[in-house]
């Protein structure tokens, strides 16, 4: 089977008929994506036996249509009422969720849902024509590199803290210790577990996230009785489909902010266990580098909701660059695919472009169809969706905090975890109310134990080293980067200032 | 910085000095939680102190920093520091707080009496609460609905195994 042109526009019309699963699977994603604790990995685990019974191909478009659409899904709750779906959306509410309450959702989740799609839709079509080269980055990325990766994510701390910096930095390593929780990772000596078995793997995300994010904010609410003030309220009932198509114009106004943050999420993407979480807080730290009104972010600025759904959406077709060209899942649900696949006895890696070049590109053709259909059935709904937070706070904290409790112990069921996303609930209660960033302390728990992780391998190897970070010339040239971006918003800022004066 | 530049309003005669005292209960809990999880670490091999020591020190340290800077600020009367036993009396009649207790309470009855009707309960107890009373049984019936939706999508639909109680084991026929 020849590899050209006609056979790319063969496998899209291809795809696009398989449109009775992919919708059906966009829908399903969409759900589980905005309820906390469920994600497409778990979803598709508790379906699989479903797709053992579909085609092969079936089964796949099946799978990627849900992934790529959960990952969309994530980010609505978390613009409309700031709770993270998961935590690839957990930078999403920083500027998202202050639209939300300027009365501005519907136009948020417009510009969430475009720059998801042209996100997702950009970095499947690089995919596709890019894959071999691209499945050689988790080559180059060893554990030194990767730790500047999670230094560069690490150091939004500091952005977050921006307006006190005691306070964020407080925040932020508060965060990194309880990260630290749980067994180290070479000889799992238990650490500041306080006695709970339930802590040895450390500490779950789920319940952190929700916590910190979701239940702090129903208790916060219940001040107020409503998620906006009443200005915010009756713009978002006089709101029509104009403010739909606004969200639109924003973004594309902003195509090459879309592109090179969802690159950034592509990249990340490739290397294997990296994940959303890390690329959305690392695009919106660059974004905020390298924008001219880096004060507004973290107040409903535009930039800053585009560059981590961009960026967590560039990811999905990087997790599936590897498993696709190397036989290497990146990340659970890739895994999962991986299992059907074998089931069907559909190879993986180099043998499949050779044997099945049509399921091999067929992915990834499946994943740029779902993202043409999502902007055709998901984009519509953003002025019915944007209603939820019209909702009275009487009604809503309760369902929040009710669901998100369900949602935290979904992943382990624990009810230790319930118990665990409410304490976590307090100390971002607390923490709001005597001026923290909860985002400062989540980074922290999120990227924590990554860093930690990595660190810990290279040390391991270099026989506790420390001068083993700074060995590799791509490490170094990451470091490199790593100062420029921390020096350079300063060193802009004093330009901008001379150059008004 | 802010909330230096806040006195500004401070040293003026109307305006009331801003009170720091909940500004201490992240950095105080932060730092005992640090001295806590050392104390787990001190006979533990490197690779599981290394980073506790990175992270921890560098805690510390801002903390310190954010001790001295209150306590300069305190003493230039700035700032003042008092903790109102009163305004904890006020605090505990708050929906807030009621709200925050019968979400806990929440959390111990689900594993006793089961999701469906613990999230009834919770949800009718809270809404009719945080509206004054009124309107209970249109809340019954949302309570209702809404626990209802969540034991379709969490227990049905995905077999997630939330605590059963007395209404799983009539939907199930299990009684």
């Amino acid at each position: 089977m020849e590899v050209n042109t006609s056979f790319f526009i063969d496998l899209f019309i291809h795809q696009l008929e398989l449109w009775w699963v992919v919708i059906p699977s966009i829908f399903l994603g969409l759900i589980v994506g905005a309820i906390p604790g469920f994600s497409a990995a778990n979803t598709i685990i508790v379906l699989l036996p479903f797709t053992f019974l579909m085609d092969v191909e079936v089964g796949l478009v099946f799978m990627i249509a849900l992934y790529c659409s959960s990952r969309l899904g994530a980010g609505i709750p978390a613009i409309l009422v700031n709770i993270p779906g998961t935590a690839g959306a957990a930078a999403t509410p920083l500027d998202g969720y202050p639209m939300a309450k300027q009365g501005l959702g519907q136009r948020a989740l417009s510009i969430s849902f475009v720059s998801s799609i042209i996100g997702g839709l950009l970095t499947t079509a690089i995919a596709l024509l890019t894959m071999p080269w691209l499945a050689r980055v988790g080559f180059y990325m060893h554990s030194v590199e990767m730790v500047v990766v999670m230094l560069f994510g690490i150091s939004l701390i500091a952005s977050v803290a921006a307006k006190d910096t005691i306070k964020g930095l407080i925040a932020g390593f508060f965060g990194l210790m309880i990260g630290s929780i749980g067994a180290d990772h070479v000889y799992a000596t238990p650490r500041g577990t306080m006695g709970f078995l339930e802590l040895y793997d450390g500490v779950p995300l789920i319940p952190a996230l929700v916590g910190l994010f979701a239940i702090s904010e129903a208790f916060m609410v219940i001040e107020t009785g409503s998620f906006m003030s009443k200005d915010s309220v009756s713009t978002i009932q006089n709101a029509n489909w104009s403010e739909t198509i606004k969200g639109v114009r924003i973004t594309l106004n902003r195509w090459w902010h879309v592109t090179w943050t969802s690159l950034i999420g592509l990249v990340i993407g490739v290397i294997p266990g990296a994940g959303a979480a890390i690329a959305s807080f690392v695009a919106y730290q660059q974004s905020r580098t390298f924008s001219k009104t880096p004060e507004a972010y973290g107040t409903g600025h535009v930039e800053g909701l585009i560059a981590p759904e961009a960026a967590n959406n560039g990811v999905t077709a990087g997790t599936l660059i590897p498993l696709m060209v190397l036989g290497i899942p990146g990340g659970a649900t890739a895994a999962i695919m991986m299992v059907v696949m074998q089931y069907q006895g559909v190879p993986t890696g180099p043998r499949l472009f050779m044997e099945r070049p049509d399921l091999g590109y067929g992915v990834f053709m499946a994943m740029f169809v779902s993202y043409l259909l999502m902007a055709l059935t998901i984009l519509p709904m953003s002025r019915y969706m944007s209603r939820v937070t019209l909702v009275s706070t009487i009604y809503m904290s309760p369902i929040i905090i009710a669901f998100t409790l369900v949602g935290s112990f979904v992943p382990r069921e624990y009810l230790f975890d319930m118990y665990l996303a409410f304490g976590f609930g307090i100390i971002g209660y607390i923490a709001r109310k005597t001026g923290y960033h909860v985002a400062a302390i989540l980074i922290g728990v999120i990227l924590g134990p990554l860093l930690e992780q990595y660190m810990l391998r290279a040390l391991k190897m270099s026989d506790g080293d420390p001068l083993v970070l700074f060995s590799s010339s791509l490490g170094n040239t990451l470091w490199l980067i790593l100062v420029l971006t921390l020096v350079l918003p300063t060193f802009l800022k004093k330009k901008r200032q001379r150059s008004k004066a | 910085m802010s909330d230096l530049n806040t006195n500004v309003d401070a040293g003026q005669p109307d305006q009331p000095k801003k009170n720091v005292a909940g500004e201490f209960i992240i950095p105080v809990l932060s730092v005992i939680f640090t001295l806590y999880y050392v104390l787990t670490i001190v006979d533990s091999p490197w690779t599981a102190q290394v980073n506790a020591f990175l992270v921890g020190s560098v805690l510390l340290f801002v903390a310190i920093i954010f001790f001295i800077r209150k306590t300069l600020a305190l003493l230039r009367h700035e700032v003042q520091f008092h903790i109102e036993f009163s305004a904890f009396s006020q605090a505990i009649k708050t929906p807030q707080t009621a709200f925050i207790v019968v979400s806990l309470l929440y959390l111990v009855f689900v594993d006793i009496l089961g999701f469906t009707l613990t999230t009834i309960i919770f949800f009718w107890v809270s809404m009719t609460m945080l509206d004054n009373g009124k309107r209970p049984v249109m809340k019954a019936v949302i309570s209702i609905i809404m626990a209802l939706i969540g034991y379709v999508v969490f227990i049905a639909m995905f077999e997630t195994r939330l605590p059963k109680g007395i209404i799983e084991h009539l939907i199930s026929g299990n009684v």
